[in-house]
């Protein structure tokens, strides 16, 4: 095939090498961040036409992971205005459908991600930036702090607490489960 | 009262079953499929529009719009070495932190996005623009990528991360068929993440896939290749290629991009009304499709009253 485009440009080329090494993950974090499903395509298009145009700007050593998920938080918190400011509220009350569990042994897997989407809604916003970064994403502390652009001594303390209100209110559904079934399951321990 | 180092992860303690643990290995689990991701590249970076082509008819914003956007990248190559190189880090510590079954999965993923991509981003020019009034965008602004990959230039595959060699070896059984991603094989090899990347996701592909059966049937990706090779110089062949993959792979996992480059050919051919009627269907049988956008520029009269 005769080449009839412009030469390749290495900078297209750390785009491409980016796009493919971290995008399932973006869009992963911004689906743990509460962007919806049908919005998540549109955000992550979004996060990367930022990534397209600054990541030449980027200093060698920069920590590329805590700017790409930078960007993506501050995505997702534009979007979270946006969609509140549109209709939707989280609620309380855990929906029904997290009872469909059933399985004795494990939580199937989307009952699964959609319980931790609940429980994640309740948090703070802010506790669960840190928390989806470190626990889901598994970046660094440190990473995370730059990521927020807040203190480390911060990201700690978000962490800490998201951690106490995710675990309790684990305990409750599980209790909560296990009062419903009438017998306790070892699977949803 | 910083700790000295990160706590251990909820995801890494160890013990018996745990709703909570469960729940995160399933957030864990939630990478997107290979089509999502492709249709998101696809959106990124659409196919070259030269000046006469189809992309001439769309509406005149989209050329002049994006030009001096494309040409500042464009030309200044040195910069762009660091963050490759970075990248080329990070991905290799990626790879080499694939320690659990999703993670491994989501690797294996990576790599065949990475064949779908090297396949498909043969060269771009490529306007998008948002207008979603969901995001957080609320003037329209246009946003032009210039992505070139010229065929059988190696430099441009040898950039993808390391697992893209064997995902490419899969997607390909017929690996002598062409010269354009094989070149990406033996630099590849070469890069410092290409052991990890071996090693983890794909290792078990190329072996899975003995080079001595020669298929002589060209792959989708390849006959896609040729058709959008083809669509500036000869629309009539790209035509012709596309319907050879139609026929060859009606459910292929193109079908979108083969039926954007029907499209494009049929109106760079002067069939507009055709044109306009494929891409008329293709709106109707996929509502919300990311290149609903790009038909719209091509097709104004598309976008509605």
């Amino acid at each position: 095939m005769p080449d009839t485009h412009e030469r390749s440009d290495p900078g297209e080329a750390a785009f491409r090498e980016v796009f493919v090494a971290h995008a399932p993950y973006v869009w992963r974090c911004l689906r743990r961040l509460g962007v919806s499903p049908a919005d998540v395509e549109d955000l992550c298009q979004e996060v990367f036409v930022v990534v397209h145009r600054k990541l030449r700007d980027l200093e060698p050593d920069a920590p590329l992971r805590a700017w790409l998920y930078g960007i993506a938080v501050r995505k997702a918190w534009d979007h979270r205005r946006l969609a509140y400011q549109r209709h939707e509220r989280p609620t309380d009350e855990l929906p029904e459908r997290s009872e469909e569990a059933g399985q004795g042994e494990a939580l199937d897997r989307r009952t699964a991600r959609d319980l931790l989407d609940q429980l994640l809604d309740r948090l703070d916003p802010k506790q669960r930036d840190v928390f989806v970064l470190y626990e889901i994403e598994q970046l660094g502390m440190n990473e995370i702090a730059a990521a927020l652009e807040c203190p480390l001594q911060t990201a700690y303390s978000r962490l800490h607490a998201a951690r106490k209100q995710m675990q309790a209110a684990a305990d409750r559904e599980r209790a909560r489960r296990t009062g419903r079934t009438g017998a306790p399951s070892g699977g949803l321990r | 009262m910083i700790p000295d180092r990160d706590p251990p992860r909820l995801l890494d303690e160890s013990g018996e079953p745990d709703l909570l643990r469960d729940a995160l290995a399933a957030g864990r689990d939630d990478v997107p499929s290979e089509q999502a991701l492709a249709g998101l590249w696809g959106r990124l970076v659409t196919p070259p529009v030269g000046p006469g082509g189809p992309g001439g008819e769309g509406p005149g914003g989209e050329g002049p719009g994006g030009a001096p956007d494309g040409q500042g990248p464009g030309t200044s190559g040195g910069p762009g070495a660091g963050p490759a190189a970075t990248a080329g880090s990070a991905a290799a510590k990626a790879a080499a932190g694939a320690g659990t079954g999703a993670v491994t999965a989501a690797g294996g993923l990576t790599a065949k996005v990475a064949a779908v991509l090297a396949g498909l981003g043969l060269a771009a020019v490529v306007t998008w623009q948002a207008t979603r009034p969901s995001t957080s965008t609320t003037t329209t602004t246009t946003t032009t990528i210039v992505a070139t990959s010229a065929p059988g230039d190696g430099s441009h595959a040898s950039a993808l991360p390391s697992s893209t060699a064997p995902a490419v070896a899969s997607a390909r059984p017929d690996a002598e068929a062409s010269a354009v991603v094989p070149s990406a094989v033996p630099s590849a090899s070469g890069r410092p993440g290409a052991s990890a990347g071996a090693s983890t996701s794909a290792a078990a592909t190329p072996s899975a896939a003995p080079s001595a059966s020669v298929e002589p049937q060209p792959t989708e990706l390849e006959l896609l290749q040729q058709a959008r090779a083809a669509l500036g110089g000869d629309p009539g062949r790209a035509l012709a290629l596309t319907t050879r993959a139609a026929e060859l792979y009606p459910k292929g996992a193109l079908g979108q991009e083969r039926e954007m480059i029907r499209i494009q050919a049929l109106a760079g051919a002067g069939r507009r009304a055709e044109a306009l009627a494929a891409a008329r269907a293709f709106e109707a049988s996929h509502p919300g499709s990311a290149y609903a956008r790009r038909l719209e520029q091509l097709f104004p009269e598309l976008a509605g009253p």
